[in-house]
């Protein structure tokens, strides 16, 4: 037998490309393949069960000029966006800070604050939707015994999407964790200098934290738009896009669009607008970044 | 070596289950497999299964895989046609079945139809079928009948001294019925609605509860002289003063009588059959399926067609059962279409009250009638009140002919949110309904 030599860093690639080779397939597969297919859906009309008839760009032209729906559905979209994201953002580093100190039943606390994100998304909208019941709802009972006026909370165009940006930020666990960890990885020897030069609780909070954890801040902010640009449970199990369509969101009236009104191929072409838009928010943001992140290492 | 060796062997377990296979598919090559799809209740899973072991003893030379799909139905259907492995026979949503059938993915049956003098057009409720084509072709009928009606605690009238509504269709006018309802309503301190200091927020007892979706409107519409389509299911007829009437007096039982619970206040309450039970509520507008939990509940049920606005009307409506135009075996999914659809062979879903024959010589033949009545069950007026009701009265809904019916349906529900809230006046949200929803009107399947 012949016998072969391999290099060291040969064997390396070859192994490398080997063990990475799941998720390349996976992200091949499972993830590429079905984007490009929704692609040439778009372009189609499609049910599914008949044959796909290629229709060039009528379903964008539908969605532009024919659909009141999805100008809607954007608009519910991008006002539950702009108030959750930030909303969650503000709220989670608040308690990421306090759960930073050192108290008693520090670890209880956590655990409470974290909790409401473990709860599946169903479960949490069958929660929700007693709480804000009108008549028998825990919130009313606490406005009620305050002294203020009732609220109709999710069954009212004007305060459905107000009230799922309060459940929003109820369950915000996952991005407090993720500050928490941050705000953990802020050299202590800062903040002692900064004692030592005399700076104030508030100075050392605005000129150290802050930067220092500002990357966390966009990787939140960045992830937070993906996440409620794709909302979706709360209407399908809570509102049904209701009362009157104020909270059609973009991927529920996709849903339906799919697999109620038998449309693939306007719905997909409704999924890539909610990719292009996504992509653009988060261009932007990125574009923004070297003016507002500050990363350790890194000389402007 | 050892690779070699072990590659031999690998094309050796290879070739052995491949024989195996074969093996297999020859052995059961002889009987015809069918796969049937169906979602429901616990109940209708166990009935079902029962339905299909009678038909393969039945039929020994027929297979049928039963495939229960409890939840997302529509979806994995989708999934099992467009993966070209469709089901043979089974339920499937009436918002899929008519385009479907046009696609032709759903069989047409009229000719198998022409061939069994056992199925025809006479045969069953003739508003059960869902036609097509302009009429011309017909996917079949619902897997059971169903109606709206009016269902009520006997004890509560019997406490109230109130008479109970008349059995006959036609009989009961829309002043009696609100008459009916204020005399059962009382709130806490026993004060019925109009009397000096009845309290609104806090009702013990409701005279009426019924649900904001079509099926339980429609029928008043209708009533009143009424629809919200015209005949072509062209243009919409949804703001014209019948169809406004009739739905601002069933809002008026909400929010100027106070004899019936808002839908805000529906959301937190129990299923009908407890809010029956409980004395909440003293009639319900439910359809025939109740009767199932209605039976079962602790109290003297009674049952009455829907009060009248200007002429009797009782909404039947139902899922279709179907073949599916994949099928390989068209003549044994057609003996399979047959049984899963004869009373006969469901007889136990419909003597508990959860479905209703489709053949029509159920209601026609007393007879055939005692097979499926039972005591305990079927109220002593259920004759009356739903059998002559459908018979005499019956229309079906639009699932069985709108176009884009979904979409549309779900417009008006959405439409019409605010109004249920008690936020806005019948004609305000039809005429913003009727805007909508004009450019969501296609026509019909049977015109």
């Amino acid at each position: 037998m012949k016998k072969r030599y391999y290099s060291l860093k040969n064997m390396e690639t070859r192994w490398g490309i080997l063990m990475a080779l799941p998720a390349i397939l996976g992200f091949l597969m499972w993830s590429l393949l079905p984007m490009v297919a929704s692609l040439v859906i778009s372009f189609t009309e499609w049910s599914v069960v008949s044959k796909p008839k290629f229709i060039g760009f009528a379903n964008f032209n539908r969605m532009f000029t024919q659909d009141p729906l999805f100008w809607k559905s954007l608009y519910v979209t991008a006002y539950y966006t702009f108030l959750s994201v930030p909303a969650v953002i503000v709220s989670a580093f608040l308690i990421a800070t306090l759960l930073n100190q050192e108290v008693k039943g520090l670890a209880i606390f956590r655990t409470i604050f974290y909790l409401p994100s473990v709860v599946p998304a169903v479960a949490n909208a069958v929660l929700w939707l007693w709480l804000f019941n009108p008549d028998f709802g825990l919130l009313n009972t606490v406005l009620g015994s305050l002294g203020i006026g009732k609220s109709l909370w999710i069954y009212d165009e004007a305060s459905v999407l107000p009230s799922l940006v309060l459940m929003s930020v109820w369950g915000m666990g996952n991005t407090m964790i993720i500050f928490l960890a941050g705000l953990q990885g802020v050299p202590r020897q800062l903040y002692e200098a900064a004692e030592i030069d005399g700076a104030n609780f508030l100075q050392r909070w605005a000129h150290i934290t802050l930067p220092m954890v500002s990357s966390v801040i966009f990787f939140n902010l960045v992830m937070g738009l993906i996440g409620t640009f794709q909302v979706f449970s709360q209407a399908y199990v809570m509102t049904d896009g209701g009362p009157n369509n104020s909270s059609l969101f973009m991927v529920y009236y996709l849903f339906r669009n799919a697999f109620q009104y038998g449309r693939m191929g306007y719905a997909s072409a409704i999924a890539w607008m909610i990719f292009l838009i996504v992509l653009a928010f988060t261009l932007v943001i990125f574009k923004s970044s070297p003016a507002w992140v500050y990363y350790e290492g890194e000389r402007r | 070596m050892l690779a070699k060796k072990w590659s031999k062997f690998g094309i050796l377990v290879i070739v052995a289950t491949l024989c195996l296979g074969l093996v297999g598919t020859v052995a059961s090559a002889a009987k015809v497999k069918l796969k049937y799809t169906y979602w429901g209740s616990p109940l209708e899973k166990k009935a079902q299964e029962d339905m299909l072991k009678d038909f393969m003893k039945a039929y020994p030379h027929i297979e049928v895989q039963p495939i229960y799909i409890p939840s997302d139905y529509v979806t994995k259907v989708t999934a099992m046609v467009a993966a070209n492995d469709p089901p043979d026979v089974g339920q499937l949503a009436e918002a899929q079945a008519l385009p479907w059938a046009e696609e032709g993915a759903v069989l047409d049956i009229t000719p198998l139809m022409e061939k069994d003098p056992e199925v025809s057009y006479e045969s069953r409720l003739p508003m059960t079928w869902y036609l097509y084509d302009g009429g011309k072709k017909t996917l079949g009928t619902n897997l059971a009948a169903e109606v709206m009606a009016l269902w009520y605690n006997k004890d509560l009238f019997d406490q109230a001294d109130v008479a109970y509504p008349p059995a006959k269709a036609g009989e009961w006018t829309w002043d009696e019925f609100v008459e009916t309802a204020i005399a059962l309503t009382k709130d806490r301190n026993g004060l019925h609605p109009g009397e000096a200091g009845f309290d609104p927020n806090n009702i013990e007892t409701y005279g009426v509860a019924f649900g904001t979706w079509f099926a339980p409107i429609l029928p008043f519409v209708w009533s009143n002289g009424g629809d919200w389509f015209n005949d072509e299911g062209t243009e919409t007829l949804i703001n014209q003063p019948e169809s406004v009437e009739a739905m601002q007096k069933l809002n008026d039982l909400i929010y100027k009588y106070h004899v019936a619970p808002t839908p805000t206040q529906m959301q937190t309450f129990p299923a009908f059959n407890i809010l029956l039970q409980t004395k909440k509520v003293a009639m319900v507008v439910d359809g025939q399926w109740a009767l199932l939990d209605l039976a079962q509940s602790r109290f003297t049920l009674g049952v009455a067609p829907l009060p009248t606005l200007k002429e009797p009307v009782c909404l039947e409506l139902g899922a279709p059962n179907v073949i599916f135009a994949g099928t390989k075996h068209p003549q044994e999914a057609w003996l399979l279409y047959k049984w899963s659809t004869s009373a006969s062979s469901v007889m136990p879903l419909i003597k508990a009250g959860l479905w209703m024959p489709l053949q029509t010589e159920y209601y026609t033949n007393p007879e055939k009638m005692n097979e499926w009545l039972t005591e305990g069950v079927h109220p002593p007026e259920y004759k009356e009140a739903i059998i002559d009701y459908v018979l005499e009265n019956g229309r079906r809904a639009p699932a069985y002919y709108m176009r884009n019916w979904e979409e549309i349906d779900r417009a008006i529900g959405q439409g019409f949110s605010n109004f249920w809230l008690g936020k806005e006046d019948a004609q305000t949200a039809a005429n913003r309904v009727a805007e909508t929803i004009t450019p969501l009107l296609q026509g019909r399947y049977d015109r």
